[in-house]
């Protein structure tokens, strides 16, 4: 009936488990009872829950990502306190549950975190900035999110029912292997991932579309915003490279439920298959999410100059070069497995070339600052860290790059050290960066720039004092993943290590604080954005109210130059054409197709993580049945009459006179 | 979508078409490298039998056949083609024609698959099972993979039969069968690197 | 709609196909499958010429069923499906081949019995 499942797998002699239990129950049923409270339950499902709207949908991405934000967070530090204390001692955390730490803090930081906060940003943005009404396909885009949150809650429920998997976030066989890992943790990780998988690739097709297709009259190719470049370059390296996971995780499915023999050590089983085949997703996954990051900068830096970006034509062909030259260097990571020097000669030169792309980039925004007048935000502060400390992660990259070198450093702390530099230098600077620019616009009100400065300062010397010395015991041979040492060079630079973390934990604070009295003074006078240009943009998604109407632009603008809004602006258009006729607008209608798939979908995976067969087989017909169902449906879109459209418009052109008026 | 719409900016209507063909193509060529992964693993794992029965064997004994990959071949052609033919009926809103033309892509289809589920059972019960060793796994993994897509895509056309039946051959149903008629010649392409680099490379 | 007409070769509207367009297919994929299966089973070729033959013909019916069914063509509207499609054979291939490549090396060198 339970299949493997029994009384024994739920972990209620673990403390620091039952611990973390308690306060979910404890938090949650505070949401539960605030929702109740306030009577939100039939907004939040109709509204948000229920939304194909990809404002909203943008919305709740980031919520989840800044929930796994926070789990990840835990994990990291819990991590660094055990390295602190665990010199010639076990310390806190026995090897099993440290291994389940480390392999769900990567999982979670890339699969829930980086890449759910990356789609959240596509969804508020590209639409707005392409002129577009909505995306392409509405509600394949609900779907992706809530099969993103499917696989965030499995991972998460593995923490109370059963266990995570040990085996590091790319659960490498072997030790992946149902011989070596007969637990139930990496069946946990096979379904999440897959889950949240499809969920990403279909996001990949919906964004693509839409900036192929749906581009507003006279968005040529090369008048399209920067970011929605980015996005392009983002999904293509998506839809090309998610195959390679699906296929080698799938693999590996088929070996630990049908006893096949693609990785396993006997039989003819090849373990550097799954190596080869995950890194030519594995790498290209970086560039997926920091490419996005480099668009928010090019989006920001030329706002706060108040000049253009320098150089729009490299940074577009910089951009297209890094996509593809991201398809050619996999091997890097694994330079040691024993390929001859032919082989790891080419990849080390294809790795340092895309260095050269990068640093078009980084002259780009240097240029774009030079002479402009910069105004200090938040953003900005962001923007100039993310500089400094991402050159550096480069730097060390290309140290890495280097076959022999890479013998000596790989799988060592210096290799973290450099991945967290990139990583938290370019994808999370980028991706707050973004959030402190964009929040205004997406939600109506300014979140203090104060607090976005002390989590920044937090933040960029927590990171320092978090890994450098991490690149310093690197060198001194320390290797990752390490539950405890006996090597007295590192206990100092661990125990630094670990006051960085708590000092970034400072800066998340920070960032909870600032979006949290963001929220608590949003109705108070002067928190709110009534211009909807909050900054003085230069891209369409300025021209419309903040938060945008549900339609987005009641006429669909006309580009007359690259930096649209900024041309309409300087030659005296009125990008919003208010004096025109206003028209029915036709909207796709809210669907709960999607949230049920994607908890289905949650179900399906949690019966194949434990083997109720029954379950995955209900499951899998249901999801079949929505599908087919929702296929028949006729009427999924709904019109907002031209007097409402006029009533919304004229009520932010009355706004926007009486803010000129003071 | 209502009658009453109103045209956007963009001609939303006319173009929805455009959007969903360009979106499932897109997802094509996804599942087209997905494919190439999966050939990828089998080209590295082949020859790896470790004591199962090779292909080389089986092919000798007559439990591999080439007729019985030749007629999969034609089948899934044929059928390929019939669906051409529905599209074209479809396209001359000639809903009978349609359906007529979509039986036989799907009986075409299903003969396919049953050949193929026929080998497989007989593979398996010469010892060639998927859990005997490398080569078996890749090989059952990848042409299964296919086999799977054809199911699915079996599923699919049955749902837009009835959709047809009942609903005729109208705008809103364009765009359906256009992206099933690119999956199913889709299929087909697929077919031609599996019979050419599995089956046909494996009797060199 | 315009343009359509004056690239398609066959009247048709385009990018729809008619029937002569399937046809035409039809029997260039047979007569392709046959080659490639009559090579083979008669043992025409050299080992690795046959291994060669295989791969240009499957290729080029790749190609003829592309056109022919998938109707995809160099017509201006059709850029990005063309591109994508030419784009993603690229990677296709390149973890194919990079994958035999790097695995085909490291056999050599680290499974040598």
């Amino acid at each position: 009936m339970l299949g493997i499942l029994t009384l024994k797998d739920i972990p209620y002699n673990v403390p620091i488990l039952v611990g973390t239990f308690v306060g979910v129950v404890i938090v949650g049923l505070a949401v539960l009872a605030a929702i109740t409270y306030y009577g939100k339950w039939t907004v939040l499902f109709k509204n948000w829950l229920f939304s194909v709207d990809h404002k909203r949908i943008g919305i709740m991405y980031i919520v989840l990502a800044l929930v796994m934000l926070f789990r990840g967070f835990c994990d990291a530090l819990m991590m660094r306190t055990q390295q602190a204390i665990a010199f010639d001692s076990p310390g806190y955390l026995p090897p099993h549950h440290y291994d389940q730490i480390f392999t769900a803090h990567g999982t979670i930081m890339i699969f829930f975190m980086a890449m759910a906060f990356m789609q959240g940003l596509f969804n508020l943005i590209v639409p707005l900035q392409v002129g577009a009404r909505d995306v392409a396909f509405p509600f394949l885009n609900s779907l992706s999110f809530w099969l993103t949150t499917a696989g965030a809650i499995l991972v998460n429920i593995s923490l109370f029912i059963g266990e995570f998997s040990t085996a590091g976030w790319l659960a490498y066989p072997p030790v992946s292997e149902l011989q070596f890992s007969p637990g139930v943790g990496v069946d946990y990780y096979i379904w999440a991932v897959q889950i949240s998988g499809i969920g990403t690739v279909l996001t990949a097709v919906n964004f693509m579309t839409t900036i192929a297709k749906m581009r507003a009259p006279g968005m040529t190719w090369m008048r399209l915003p920067v970011f929605c470049w980015t996005t392009l370059a983002s999904c293509i390296m998506i839809y090309t490279t998610f195959p390679a996971l699906t296929v080698s995780v799938a693999e590996l499915t088929l070996d630990r439920y049908l006893g096949m023999h693609f990785f396993t050590n006997d039989l003819g089983g090849n373990v550097m298959l799954y190596l080869n085949l995950i890194w030519a997703w594995g790498h290209p996954e970086v560039y997926i999410l920091v490419i996005p990051a480099f668009g928010c900068f090019s989006e920001l830096v030329p706002v706060f100059c108040k000049k253009p970006l320098f150089g729009y034509a490299t940074m577009v062909y910089a951009t297209l070069t890094i996509t593809v030259l991201s398809l050619l260097v996999w091997v890097h990571h694994f330079f040691t497995m024993g390929a001859g020097a032919s082989v790891n000669a080419f990849f080390g030169i294809m790795t340092m070339i895309i260095a050269i792309p990068t640093g078009v980039k980084i002259f780009n925004w240097l240029f774009t600052m030079y002479r402009g007048r910069i105004e200090f935000t938040a953003p900005m502060y962001w923007t100039i860290g993310f500089m400094i400390v991402f050159v550096i992660g480069g730097m060390t990259g290309v140290m890495l790059a280097i076959p022999a070198s890479d013998f000596v450093l790989h799988n060592s702390e210096f290799l973290i050290a450099h991945f967290h530099n990139t990583i938290i230098g370019g994808v999370y600077f980028g991706y707050i960066a973004g959030m402190n620019f964009w929040a205004p616009k997406v939600t109506g009100f300014k979140m203090s720039q104060g607090l976005g400065k002390a989590a920044f300062w937090f933040w960029f010397f927590g990171f320092f004092l978090s890994f450098v010395p991490l690149y310093i015991t690197g060198f001194d041979g320390m290797v990752r993943r390490l539950n405890h040492y006996d090597n007295p060079d590192w206990h100092m630079w661990l125990i630094i290590a670990c006051i960085g973390a708590f000092c970034i934990l400072c800066g998340v604070v920070c960032q909870l604080l600032q979006i949290f009295l963001g929220i608590w003074n949003m109705d108070k006078p002067g928190h709110r954005d009534v211009t909807g240009d909050l900054w003085d943009g230069r891209t369409l998604e300025w021209s419309t109210s903040s938060p945008a109407p549900i339609y987005n632009f009641a006429h669909i603008p006309v580009v007359h130059a690259r930096d649209a809004f900024a041309y309409d602006k300087e030659h005296g258009i009125d990008t919003r054409r208010t004096s025109e006729p206003y028209q029915d607008i036709v909207m796709p209608k809210n669907t709960s197709a999607g949230f049920w798939i994607g908890m289905i979908a949650f179900v399906l995976g949690f019966g194949a993580v434990w083997h109720i067969w029954w379950l995955v087989v209900v499951c899998a017909i249901l999801i079949l049945l929505i599908v087919i169902g929702y296929s028949f449906k006729e009427d999924k879109e709904f019109v907002i009459p031209a007097a409402e459209v006029e009533r919304i418009e004229k009520e932010h052109s009355r706004k926007l006179m009486t803010q000129v008026a003071e | 979508m209502s009658e009453n719409t109103t045209m956007t900016a963009n001609g939303a209507h006319h173009e929805h078409e455009n959007h969903s063909a360009f979106g499932f193509w897109l997802y094509l060529m996804s599942d087209c490298i997905l494919f190439g992964c999966l050939f990828a693993s089998y080209a590295v794992l082949h020859g790896q039998f470790f004591g199962a029965p090779t292909f080389k064997q089986l092919l000798d004994a007559g439990d591999i056949e080439f007729t019985t990959v030749a007629y999969e071949t034609a089948l899934l052609l044929l059928s390929s083609l019939a669906f051409g033919f529905a599209m074209l009926s479809a396209r001359k809103s000639n809903k009978s024609g349609t359906l007529l033309w979509m039986v036989v892509a799907a009986v075409l289809g299903a003969g396919f698959l049953g050949l193929e589920i026929k080998e497989f059972i007989h593979l398996i019960s010469k010892g060639a099972t998927p859990e005997s060793c490398a080569h078996w796994s890749a090989f059952f993994t990848l042409v299964g993979t296919h086999g799977l897509h054809v199911t699915i895509g079996l599923i699919w056309m049955i749902v837009l039969m009835i959709q047809v039946a009942t609903k005729g051959v109208n705008s809103n149903m364009m765009p359906r069968l256009t992206c099933l008629s690119l999956f199913w010649h889709f299929l087909d392409i697929i077919w031609i690197c599996v019979f050419s680099f599995v089956y046909l490379l494996s009797m060199v | 709609m315009v343009e359509n007409h004056a690239v398609s070769s066959h009247g048709e509207d385009h990018g729809h196909g008619s029937i002569v367009s399937y046809i035409v297919g039809f029997i260039l994929s047979v007569v392709l499958t046959v080659a490639s299966f009559w090579i083979v089973l008669a043992h025409a070729l050299s080992n690795s010429a046959t291994v060669i033959a295989l791969g240009v013909l499957a290729v080029i019916q790749i190609f003829v069923q592309v056109s022919f069914f998938l109707h995809v063509s160099a017509a201006p509207e059709q850029r990005s499906e063309v591109v994508s499609f030419l784009f993603s054979v690229f990677v296709a291939l390149v973890i194919c081949f990079g994958t035999l490549f790097v695995m085909h090396n490291v056999g050599h060198l680290m499974m040598a019995r």
